[in-house]
């Protein structure tokens, strides 16, 4: 009787032979029962044609022969392979058929399995090692390494994202079978076809990476980013599915969801007009506002404009400049040491065109603009 | 036109013996399931998804036409049918956790497809109301396909108790399902009326096949862990199954079809076709036996 479920291991008595295969337990909340089927007696002769792996009993009373190119999946999909027990000495072997059943999810891998032999009176036990164990429902194949920072992304180019992956596979050799990538938050920040290249196989416990090849749409990235201003934080998600086989037999995986947050970062030509614009406003909005009257007096206390550019036009290089000062500033001191403009008690990312071009505005207003913007929120 | 009409004539029928030679000389593979138009070849299906016409030439059984189903397709079970007099098959394969049933022509031309999220374990058709029955390969369901209308897969009734689902017979004469479990060693009958299973057979190890006699009054089934063929008495449930075949040769039958007289049976281990007599007798196999 050839049931295995019940019993948690598998046991087959047929004419002289029995042999019994316990059940595994590949994690606490996953198990593998085995199925054995006897299918005859065969010669020596059918032994020759194996792809065979061949192991001694312990008190080397059988020969047990595992045939590697009988590794395959039945008609429901279980796993199956072919065991040949044969008596030390003796002609021909018994056949017997292995299902595996498992339960629960996991990771397939590589692992012995016990057995244990009666046959005339003789009793013994084994061990097959190497069979490959193969889940219904496969675990986790690959694994993001590496930070999980925001991946920044150039606008205005297309550009290549390196995402290292390493497989979960320790004794199995993973194929890709397919990688898709999509768009969580902002499908119309990329132009075109976002996709990837990869290596389609990944040796056991192997590194590789998948080399993600992306273009943004620059209008509606840097609409997307002008609201997610946060330095630490992503603005949009990319979303890559890895569909992939276990080696030996294993199920091609449902997809496998990994996440890769991207930032936006503007080119310098983005950020320089950004900055201009940003001081043009502000130095606009300085002259618009009444002159309060310790203004006016410090004005009319002023010395009088002299040199080749009338006053106005010295005030608005002058802002300028400072935007351009500041700006860099804050990149320099963003990048080396990831610092954050706070404005206003928010943070900022200053290496983005939004960002920026506040920055700008504040700079090139002066305290007129930002005494004003402090009073608005006040209200 | 009429030049390019003889070229296209011309070119077809070379493609047509290049694929009928090669097919007479392939073996069989590994045949997990089979089936038999009424008036048309043996079809039998190969776990690594080739489907092979098998006819009888001077007695004797010969591939005679073969087509490949796209890679990475376990092949699980295999109907034959008349559809709007075209003869088709259904295939059923599975892909990973997901299953396929497949209409083809006999030619091999991919006709139409439904999907299973939970896998296919078997198929049968009910050519009276057009309609496909599909065991699930990783749940007790059991789900109807009306063919006609284009319809997905409709859930039909659960059942009840089983562990894994293998083959699936309709029975026109009481209108229900019969529905092998492999691992309890099982037949249920489903109530497609009702809604409702029970257990109909036990005493078997792993019934791979389902078949009834022409008279509908025996049911056949490929037992196998048991290495045979057992049949039951529809009209008697609760007696015991008798022995139709166990030839030593039997390593594990895995489809069963009526070619004429006699009952074919794919083994799956043994890589073979066998023909037996309504009595149980072997009267050849495929490939011949040495």
């Amino acid at each position: 009787m050839a049931v295995a479920g019940l019993l948690g291991q598998a046991s087959l008595c047929a004419g002289q032979m029995a042999i019994q295969v316990p059940s595994l337990q590949p994690t606490t909340t996953s198990s593998v029962n085995f199925t054995v089927q006897d299918w005859g007696p065969v010669t020596n002769s059918d032994l020759q044609h194996l792809s065979s792996q061949i192991f001694q009993s312990q008190q080397q009373l059988f020969n047990l022969d595992v045939d590697t190119g009988s590794f395959s999946r039945d008609k429901v999909n279980r796993f199956q392979f072919d065991l040949y027990v044969q008596k030390s000495g003796g002609s021909g072997a018994e056949h017997f058929h292995l299902y595996e059943d498992p339960v629960g999810v996991f990771v397939d891998y590589i692992a012995p399995i016990g057995i244990s032999i009666k046959s005339a009176g003789n009793v013994d036990s084994g061990s097959l090692t190497g069979i490959p164990i193969h889940a219904q429902y496969e675990g986790d194949v690959f694994s993001r390494t590496g930070k999980g920072d925001p991946i920044p992304v150039e606008l205005g180019t297309s550009s290549q994202i390196n995402i290292p992956i390493v497989s979960n596979l320790t004794n199995l050799q993973a194929s890709i079978n397919a990688v898709t990538i999509s768009s969580t938050t902002c499908t119309k920040c990329w132009q075109g076809q976002l996709t990837a290249t990869y290596d389609s196989t990944v040796q056991p416990s192997g590194a590789s990476a998948l080399i993600l090849t992306v273009q943004p749409n620059t209008l509606y990235a840097l609409y997307a980013s002008a609201f997610a201003v946060d330095p630490h934080k992503s603005q949009d998600i990319l979303t890559v599915y890895i569909t992939s086989t276990p080696g030996q037999g294993g199920l091609p995986s449902l997809p496998q969801k990994i996440e890769i947050p991207v930032r936006f970062s503007p080119s310098f030509l983005y950020l320089a007009s950004a900055v201009i614009l940003g001081s043009l406003i502000g130095f606009g909005i300085r002259r618009l506002i009444p002159a309060t009257a310790p203004d006016a007096a410090a004005g009319t206390a002023a010395a009088p404009a002299t040199g080749r550019f009338p006053r106005w036009a010295r005030d608005l290089i002058l802002s300028i400049a400072t935007a351009v000062i500041v700006e860099i500033f804050g990149l320099v001191l963003f990048n080396n040491t990831n610092t954050s403009v706070v404005f206003f008690g928010f943070s900022l990312d200053p290496s983005q065109v939004a960002p920026a071009f506040l920055v700008a505005i504040l700079v090139a207003g002066g305290p007129p603009v930002v005494s004003k913007i402090s009073e608005a929120i006040k209200v | 036109m009429q030049k390019r009409l003889a070229q296209f004539f011309l070119s077809a029928l070379f493609i047509a013996s290049a694929q009928l030679s090669t097919a007479q000389k392939s073996e069989l593979g590994r045949p997990v399931a089979i089936d038999k138009l009424p008036s048309g070849s043996l079809y039998v299906l190969g776990a690594q998804g080739v489907v092979r016409a098998v006819d009888f030439q001077s007695g004797k059984a010969a591939i005679t036409g073969s087509f490949r189903l796209p890679p990475g397709w376990a092949g699980s079970d295999i109907v034959s049918a008349q559809v709007s007099g075209q003869n088709i098959l259904f295939i059923a394969v599975n892909y990973g956790l997901t299953g396929q049933v497949n209409m083809y022509s006999t030619t091999g031309n991919l006709i139409r497809s439904w999907t299973l999220r939970s896998g296919v374990a078997g198929i049968d058709y009910d050519a009276s109301d057009s309609t496909l029955f599909v065991a699930s390969g990783r749940t007790p369901e059991i789900f109807r396909i009306t063919v006609t209308n284009g319809s997905q897969p409709q859930f039909v009734a659960e059942a009840s108790g089983s562990q894994r689902l293998g083959p699936i017979l309709y029975d026109p004469n009481e209108q229900a399902l019969l529905v092998g479990d492999l691992v309890m060693g099982a037949i249920y009958k489903v109530d497609i009326t009702h809604h409702s299973s029970s257990l109909l057979f036990t005493e078997l190890t792993s019934p791979q096949a389902l078949k009834l006699s022409p008279d509908r009054a025996t049911l056949f089934v490929a037992d196998a862990g048991a290495r045979r063929i057992v049949s039951y008495s529809i009209a008697q449930p609760k007696a015991a199954p008798k022995v139709f075949a166990k030839l030593p040769q039997f390593r594990s039958p895995s489809g069963l079809a009526w070619a004429d007289d006699r009952l074919a049976v794919s083994d799956d281990g043994a890589r073979r076709l066998f023909f037996l007599s309504k009595t149980g007798s072997l009267e050849g196999t495929l490939p011949a036996t040495p």
